[in-house]
């Protein structure tokens, strides 16, 4: 199968939010340039200089003194959305990003109120981004932010606490009722008592509270502990299906296809669950090729693609925190263990009006046509107050057409067909690029 | 012109008051709302109100012992019963209450309560069970199910509940009518042709971009048409509440209204902070109930209060309660049944770590709004039948 201008946009969008054309001239063979993409994937992690973890840290304190720790520990949370917000428009990293989002979402916790904990969870999904989902399993059920966030700490010999059990089997592994009983969820549970993490944010097991007795799990019986439940749910195979299908939710489109799921599925389950090995499949297969334009965006993924395209800096925290806000993605703090739901989900009319204007707030101070006078721009700036969300960002065009110059901004911009919108904005200027990114056609990928 | 008009026309945002919009055609309105219908107006307080120290159980001793420093003097009360008393703060509520027009339904919650504000906030707009993810909420199931524009679910505020959004449809977040029109209005977008296409998600955006300008502008057209003069406290929240009595008086066709209240999390010296909160509580909801009754349209309105969770009995060492459970939450209307005076219970004898246990599952009081004042039917909307109270 061919391999084509318009089937580089829509890898290179999906797979790194945006690429511009003039990097995309490599080679025509399909297989080469995906490998191209995995290769240039640098893993930074994210970082920020925090006191060392001090778990005495509100003792003896006063009520006043505990809230300044807080606050300031959200305000460094804050901190780290920005900085991975900013990391993930860097160009050696969009895959490696976008794969991390994707876990995000997938291990869902919400740790916008602590650092430490956002700092782990975060730099441990990135370093398994594109590895092993047994490895990443694995890392997430020991790491501090989910024995915190479905409350493993509580879960003790005699007093089981199921949450984890719970979720580990219908969110993060099997899916929903898929092979599994409510008796398999209280045994799980039994299996994981004691699973911690000493002050120092390792994980250990706790004997005193850990119960080594016998357990009764998918019909096998045996002395299990927590890897063993793992492994065991790791060798289901609707495990691999499970894991796949959201996937393609996240890469290809919400409408899926069976035949394409088991594909993938047989694919990551003979990989031994390699993330790259099932990835480079799916960014391989013809049917990837027939989604373009089928996804909607999620917020994080259109503003993030609009950055790279203009190589912006978004230089203000705050507002780029309430954009995420509103448009209903703030990083760190998904809604619920669940992630976000995507799809049709991130759209109502109000989150849509907002969708449509952003992009001439950023780049022409809210104005789709070409209204804005220099006399205007310049009231508008005298008007600002401190308080609102500032969109001054001075846009190089120059470079937008330098790094485009040999596109079609249709093509470029658009994914999905539209004859009429084509036809009316098919040459070169600021004024029909503004045009193109306003339309309802722009939020889908 | 104006600051407000003048960041509407340019587009600016401003901190905590963004946009928004939904959809419609503009052919389907009818002229009245449908006479088996009546508009509910939802309250939520969030953060988790302390209940127990809005409906003070004076009668009992537990209260006292829990609550050395932050239990309300029975003196002090706005007696209800002989073992309630509404906290001094509340003489709005008080008042409704002893007209008839409120009912106080107590111990409400659900099985297996999470004290997270976030989880157990999901609960109450999905209306799940607290071990299920749901992705829509009730209002927006309800929107779903019986409506047809975006326009019939209107939230004052910056962003969307959950429980007004729907799969198919959803409501509309607005902090100002106009400037919602205005960040959807452009000879662009006016401009904006449907594509004919097979692809199912373009379609489904223009969908949108229709029925959003067509309600952004209807709401706009409808809240120019009257100005309300009636005095309202000062506060955000009764300027919020101003806001849904210039629409209801509009005639707008809208049949659902929400609101929130934020501040409730009470972990630090309670006392003071509960005490402006439930001034712009009560003061916010008795200017909006004489606001409407002046006009006789209260007789067609019900206000519903909830909160995620109420807090511990036993007040924490900093003057403050700590997350709880089982809370008591407010229905105001002015045809109430006897028996729905009669939900007013709690036991504090009987706790469940160290929270009141639920008596009245809060999805009965959804069931009971949705058929008697909504015209709608709740089975499909809830997914199976509550208790019923009989509270209309």
């Amino acid at each position: 199968m061919g391999f084509n201008l318009e089937d580089k946009y829509h890898l290179s969008q999906r797979a790194e939010f945006f690429v511009h054309h003039h990097l995309l001239d490599t080679t025509d063979d399909r297989a080469k340039f995906v490998n191209a993409i995995f290769s240039r994937q640098t893993n930074k992690l994210l970082y920020i200089k925090l006191p060392k973890w001090d778990p005495n840290s509100f003792k003896n304190k006063s009520d006043k003194q505990k809230r300044t720790i807080r606050k300031q520990r959200r305000q460094q949370a804050k901190q780290l959305n920005y900085l991975w917000f900013k990391q993930m428009m860097e160009n050696d990293k969009g895959l490696i990003e976008k794969m991390t989002l994707f876990w995000h979402g997938h291990f869902a916790c919400r740790t916008i109120d602590n650092p430490y904990l956002t700092l782990e969870m975060n730099n441990l999904l990135r370093t398994n981004a594109l590895g092993n989902f047994k490895d990443l399993l694995f890392a997430v059920s020991k790491s501090a932010s989910m024995i915190n966030y479905l409350h493993l700490r509580q879960n003790k010999k005699g007093k089981a606490n199921e949450d984890f059990a719970r979720e580990l089997c219908e969110l993060f592994t099997l899916g929903r009722d898929v092979d599994y009983t409510e008796k398999d969820v209280s045994e799980i549970a039994r299996s994981f008592t004691g699973w911690r993490t000493d002050d120092d944010g390792n994980h250990i097991i706790v004997d005193r509270v850990h119960d080594s007795g016998e357990k009764t799990i998918f019909g096998k019986t045996g002395n299990f502990n927590g890897e063993d439940v793992l492994n065991m749910i790791l060798e289901n195979k609707h495990t691999s299906e499970f894991i796949v299908t959201k996937m393609y939710k996240f890469f290809v489109k919400e409408d899926i296809n069976s035949e394409h799921i088991g594909e993938l599925s047989t694919v990551f389950y003979n990989a031994n669950y390699d993330i790259t090995t099932v990835m480079k499949h799916l960014f391989n297969a013809d049917w990837f090729y027939d989604s373009k334009g089928q996804l909607i965006k999620g917020p994080i993924e259109f503003l993030v693609g609009l950055g790279k395209m203009f190589d912006l800096k978004y230089p203000h925290q705050t507002a780029i925190q309430g954009i995420q806000y509103y448009l209903g993605q703030v990083l760190f703090d998904p809604p619920n263990v669940a992630g976000w739901a995507g799809g049709r989900h991130w759209i109502d009319a109000s989150r849509f009006a907002l969708r449509l204007r952003l992009p001439s707030l950023i780049l022409n101070r809210g104005y789709v046509m070409d209204e804005l006078t220099p006399e205007l721009d310049e009231m508008i700036a005298k008007n600002q107050k401190k308080k609102d969300f500032k969109f001054d960002e001075p846009i190089d065009w120059e470079q937008f057409w330098l790094k485009n110059k040999d596109a079609n901004i249709f093509d470029l911009l658009i994914r999905n067909e539209n004859d009429k919108l084509k036809g009316s904005h098919n040459e070169a200027n600021n004024k029909n690029v503004i045009h193109l990114l306003s339309t309802p056609d722009f939020q889908l990928t | 012109m104006d600051r407000r008009e003048f960041l509407s026309k340019t587009g600016i945002i401003t901190a905590g008051a963004i946009l928004v919009p939904s959809f419609l055609k503009a052919n389907t309105f009818s002229s009245q709302l449908s006479l088996s219908k009546k508009r509910l107006v939802v309250i939520q307080l969030s953060g988790g109100n302390d209940g127990l120290n809005a409906v003070v159980p004076y009668g009992s001793d537990e209260y006292y012992n829990s609550r050395p420093v932050l239990g309300v003097p029975q003196s002090k009360l706005l007696k209800i019963d002989d073992k309630f008393g509404f906290n001094p703060k509340l003489s709005g509520l008080h008042r409704l209450q002893q007209k008839g027009w409120l009912s106080i339904i107590n111990s409400v919650g659900y099985p297996n309560p999470n004290r997270s504000h976030f989880r157990s906030m999901d609960i109450w707009h999905t209306a799940s069970d607290s071990n299920d993810y749901k992705q829509t909420g009730w209002l927006g199931n309800y929107l779903d199910n019986n409506c047809q524009n975006a326009y019939e679910g209107i939230e004052i505020g910056g962003s969307l509940s959950l429980s007004m959004k729907g799969q198919t449809n959803s409501g509309i977040a607005l902090t100002d009518p106009q400037a919602f029109y205005d960040t959807i209005h452009s000879k662009f977008f006016d401009e904006l042709q449907n594509p004919s296409s097979e692809n199912n998600e373009l379609n489904f955006l223009y969908k949108v971009l229709n029925d959003t300008k067509n309600s952004a502008k209807y709401i706009f057209d409808q809240y120019k048409l009257k100005t309300n003069p009636t005095e309202y406290p000062k506060g955000q929240f009764s300027k919020q509440l101003k806001q849904i009595s210039t629409l209801i008086k509009s005639d707008i066709q809208t049949p659902v209204f929400y609101t929130t209240l934020g501040g409730f999390d009470t972990h630090v010296n309670q006392e003071g902070m509960q005490d402006y909160l439930f001034e712009q509580l009560d003061g916010g909801v008795s200017a909006f109930v004489n606001d409407l009754e002046k006009d006789d349209i209260l007789k067609d309105t019900t206000i519903v209060i909830f909160s995620e969770f109420g807090r511990r009995l036993k007040e924490n060492a900093s003057r403050g309660t700590d997350h709880g459970a089982a809370n008591a939450m407010f229905v105001i209307d002015t045809n109430l049944s006897k028996k729905a005076h009669t939900f007013n219970q709690i036991d504090l004898a009987n706790l469940e770590n160290g929270d009141p246990i639920y008596k009245v599952d809060f999805r009965s009081v959804y069931q009971e709004v949705l058929a008697s004042i909504l015209g709608a039917d709740p089975r499909p909307i809830l997914g199976r039948k509550f208790d019923d109270l009989g509270l209309f």
